[in-house]
């Protein structure tokens, strides 16, 4: 057996020597430059859970708001605002940031590498989102927020229906984080196809890394259309072109399919990586290796394929072609099949291993209800004359709040229980953790259960009020009540999240015995994650001897603890073959530059002053120029003049 | 035993056929292609859906003209032939020849910078007496088209212009190339990129 003290003594023994070149400046200094996944990771993780409780809050005054008939809480004007805001940052900055954020910080733990293959655009990418969530977020507080529904449909969202900078801050704000997002998406895939531990081939891959793998691989082919998309609004609306006009023979059903071309395939890259966590803790707590590993890969990266053919199941009621509608109705229904496999595997793991129910467990179990419940009626949507008779009424946002609410913040709570010790060095509370989670169970479908009847009685989406005739109130109450209950449940966790930061247990290096290799870190991780590359054996490297035996072995081996300045392993792209290692950037203010040289442009842009963004677009090229210079020929040939220098035979 | 041909078995042929890994650098480049010619085919797919499902028949529409074909040609020839010298360049680069770095990337930007000329007269002639973007949803499609493809042209002939400098100052060297061989990935994407625009915005329209 490798004792966990035999392998902190050989970590001791090769820290001293990467110690400085992997140190940050602290401060304020450090905070405007590191490129340390983890700090991006746990800042991406922060500033989503701040746009979660800006998105969550202007939900509570929506549901107060439609608690009884004719109430007057907020004008119309303003509710507009607000489903609009509270969907739009829901979907692309809560979600997919969150989960780049448990993927920035996880991802290199779990293939044993000491950071991502980019950290520089990592930080960059930080940034770029921080900044557009600002202003979309920000756009509230001037009354000037999006209005136009989270998929701003036109014609309703040309300027001549919809005037104003809120549309614009939408466009704007989508392309900028778009940026960041595909950067983010390719730097994902890069780090897991270069960097992964010696011995990693594909088939000792943790899901929760394929599953970002696939994710990356969709938002690649998938923000495209968006971001085309969203360039040809800002044009129509701001400089008169005519996409979407059909009198200037443009056509507004294009919005649509570039939408939703974009649009399902998001749900995936929301839900995947969220499935990705339910499939890192399952094993853990059911103490046995996941079943049918390959099978869940494979459904991976199928439902990754399959979503790109099924958009048009959001457009069943415009009127296309019976044809292609009853293509996209079969696409939509083959779907189920590769979630049904994941579902099964989770299950069969649970009822062949012995199931620990701790609350990080808890939760991936009120996933799986609540889940399976979203799934149920996503396939009533796939049939044709189903989906023609609710689309746009409230049937659907039960249906979508199962799906995301379910699919992704159940999981990401899960996974926020299983590795704050390892983000942060402390453990949350067990109790209140149980607390918190049946409160949030009740809430949540107290909340959107009766949003299912409402919309089989007819109540349609995005209406600020209705007429006490149309005998609503009893139901939209019962959901106003769950709201606030679902509302007292989050609150719980948040403070806990205070509480355990100030005062909570600190925490061990492995608390749950978990399988893949982040446990093998210290709590939380040194700043090069691990002093000795581990070498891996099997999918399970924590609970496998050989594995564990690597990180005390190879102390002594200069390719393995790489201290010759800020290095990681380059391994083979399938079969994880050590190659050469490669040198990592040391901290810099230039993503912070660069990114000021997208975001500068775009607040002039939205404020309607060219002039000014065209000047602070500058820094771009600048920043970039200098990012890009090459050094290492001219390191090379100084450090081959010192060694030189040196006394024959020092250094060989 | 009859010999066999050794040409294919001996040790440095098989070590030429395992696969090397390449530079992140590089996958971050391949990727990041693949994700703007997803934008190209996402821009010609509106294109495409507009000419045959939004407008019928005549095409271009109004009394627009048929594209003239004169200068683009002349765009598609530049663009085309400036790839070669870049892969010139490249390969000199790897065998430490600095000065036919320097020749063949010179080559390419001075056609890069071409293919803008050429494309601001045309621009010139299209505004001025045929359509604007704000004509109608033709001029729209075709001025995004474009100017997004010229703004990688823009773009490609920046970054040669920095390997350009690096180079005269030294600092590319053949054990440090990776820059060349990078952009030279980009700027035939680009290049690539093209044929289909021309294509489709100016061949298919003759249709
Ligand atoms: C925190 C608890 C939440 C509550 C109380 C809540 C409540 C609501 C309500 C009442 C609406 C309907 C507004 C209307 O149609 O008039 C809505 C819309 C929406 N919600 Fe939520 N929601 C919550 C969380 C979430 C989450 C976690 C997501 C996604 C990850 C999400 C995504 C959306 C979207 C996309 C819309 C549609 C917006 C539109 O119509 O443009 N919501 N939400
Ligand atoms: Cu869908």
């Amino acid at each position: 057996m490798t004792t966990v003290e035999e392998r902190r003594a050989a970590d001791e023994a090769v820290e001293e020597r990467l110690a400085p070149a992997w140190e940050e400046s602290g401060g304020i200094r450090g905070w405007f430059t590191t490129v340390d996944h983890k700090k991006i990771g746990r800042r991406y993780m922060v500033t989503a859970a701040f746009f979660f409780v800006a998105a969550g809050l202007e939900a509570m005054v929506m549901r107060t708001q439609l608690a009884g008939a004719r109430l007057d809480v907020v004008s119309p004007e303003l509710y507009n605002q607000l489903f609009t805001l509270h969907g739009t940052t829901m979907i692309f900055f809560f979600s997919t940031p969150m989960l780049f954020g448990f993927g920035n910080y996880l991802m290199p733990l779990m293939i044993g590498a000491r950071d991502m293959a980019f950290p520089r655009l990592n930080a960059f990418g930080y940034w770029v989102f921080a900044a557009a969530g600002l202003l979309m977020t920000g756009s509230l507080l001037f009354g000037a927020a999006p209005n136009g529904g989270w998929f701003a449909y036109v014609p309703l969202n040309e300027e001549q229906y919809l005037p104003g900078v809120g549309m614009d801050v939408y466009c704007l704000g989508l392309l900028l984080l778009g940026i960041s997002t595909t950067g983010g998406a390719i730097n994902f895939i890069v780090t897991a196809l270069t960097m992964r531990a010696p011995g990693m081939s594909l088939n000792r891959v943790p899901l929760f890394v394929w599953a970002v793998v696939v994710q990356s691989f969709m938002i690649v082919f998938a923000l495209p259309p968006l971001n085309v998309a969203n360039l040809f609004l800002f044009l129509d609306r701001r400089y008169g072109f005519h996409f979407f006009d059909p009198s200037e023979g443009g056509d507004p059903i294009l919005w649509q399919h570039l939408f939703w071309l974009f649009g399902h395939p998001d749900v995936y890259i929301i839900v995947l990586p969220a499935l990705g966590i339910v499939s890192a803790i399952v094993p853990t707590f059911s103490r046995r290796p996941l079943a049918a590993y390959p099978l869940v890969v494979l459904a991976t990266v199928t439902t990754g394929v399959i979503s790109f053919g099924v958009w048009v199941h959001h457009m069943f009621a415009t009127g296309l072609p019976q044809l292609s509608l009853s293509f996209f109705s079969a696409a939509s229904l083959i779907v189920t099949v590769p979630s049904g496999i994941q579902v099964f595997s989770w299950l069969i793991t649970i009822m062949l291993g012995r199931l620990v129910v701790r609350t990080p467990m808890l939760w991936v179990l009120g996933f799986l209800v609540v889940f399976v419940a979203g799934g149920v009626t996503g396939v009533m949507f796939a049939v044709v004359p189903f989906d023609q008779q609710t689309t746009d009424s409230y049937f659907v946002v039960a249906h979508f709040h199962y799906v995301l609410f379910g699919g992704a913040v159940f999981p990401i709570i899960a996974g926020i229980y299983y590795w704050f010790g390892k983000f942060t060095g402390r453990m949350l509370s067990e109790r209140l953790g149980r607390w918190s989670f049946w409160v949030v169970f009740a809430g949540f479908n107290v909340t959107f259960f009766p949003m299912h009847v409402l919309g089989l009685l007819g109540m349609p989406r995005r209406v600020y009020t209705y007429e006490p005739e149309l005998g609503w109130a009893g139901w939209n109450l019962v959901e106003t009540i769950g709201a606030y209950v679902l509302l007292v449940g989050l609150s719980l966790i948040l403070y806990d999240i205070v509480r355990a930061l100030r005062r909570g247990p600190a925490a061990p290096d492995n608390p749950w015995g978990g399988e893949t290799l982040e446990w093998a870190t210290t709590s939380p991780p040194k700043e090069y994650n691990f002093p000795v590359v581990p070498t891996v054996h099997s999918l399970h490297p924590m609970w496998d001897e050989k594995s564990l035996a690597s990180m005390a072995r190879d102390r002594d081996d200069d390719e393995r603890t790489l201290t010759d300045g800020k290095q990681a392993l380059r391994t083979s792209d399938l079969d994880g073959v050590p190659e050469h290692p490669v040198a990592l950037p040391r901290e810099s203010v230039l993503p912070l530059v660069v990114a000021l040289g997208l975001a500068a442009p775009t607040f002039a842009l939205v404020l309607g002053a060219p002039l000014v963004a065209a000047v602070s677009a500058l820094l771009l090229p600048a920043g970039l120029f200098v990012w890009h210079w090459p050094r290492a020929a001219r390191q090379e040939a100084e450090a081959a003049r010192s060694r030189d220098a040196a006394p024959a035979g020092a250094d060989a | 035993m009859t010999a066999l041909p050794a040409a294919a078995t001996d040790p440095a042929a098989a070590a030429r056929e395992v696969p090397a890994g390449r530079r992140p650098g590089w996958w971050g480049m391949v990727l990041a292609l693949v994700t703007d010619v997803a934008a190209f085919a996402a821009l010609l797919a509106a294109y495409f859906y507009i000419r045959f499902v939004t407008a019928g028949d005549n095409w271009p529409p109004g009394d627009i003209a048929e594209p003239k074909l004169l200068k683009a040609w002349i765009m598609t020839a530049l663009l085309l032939a400036s790839s070669a010298p870049l892969v010139f360049a490249d390969h000199g680069i790897k065998n430490g020849r600095r000065g036919r770095m320097l020749a063949g990337v010179g080559v390419t930007v001075l056609l890069g910078v071409a293919f803008l000329v050429v494309q601001g007269l045309e621009y010139r002639e299209k505004l001025t007496v045929e359509f604007t973007p704000q004509t109608n949803a033709y001029g729209s499609l075709f001025f995004a088209i474009t100017g997004f493809h010229g703004l990688h042209v823009i773009v490609g002939v920046l970054a040669l212009l920095v390997i350009l400098v690096a180079g005269l100052a030294g600092r590319i060297t053949h054990r440090h190339h990776a820059i060349v061989r990078i952009t030279g990935l980009y700027w035939h994407t680009v290049g690539a990129v093209w044929v289909f625009i021309f294509g489709s915005l100016y061949l298919a329209a003759q249709l």
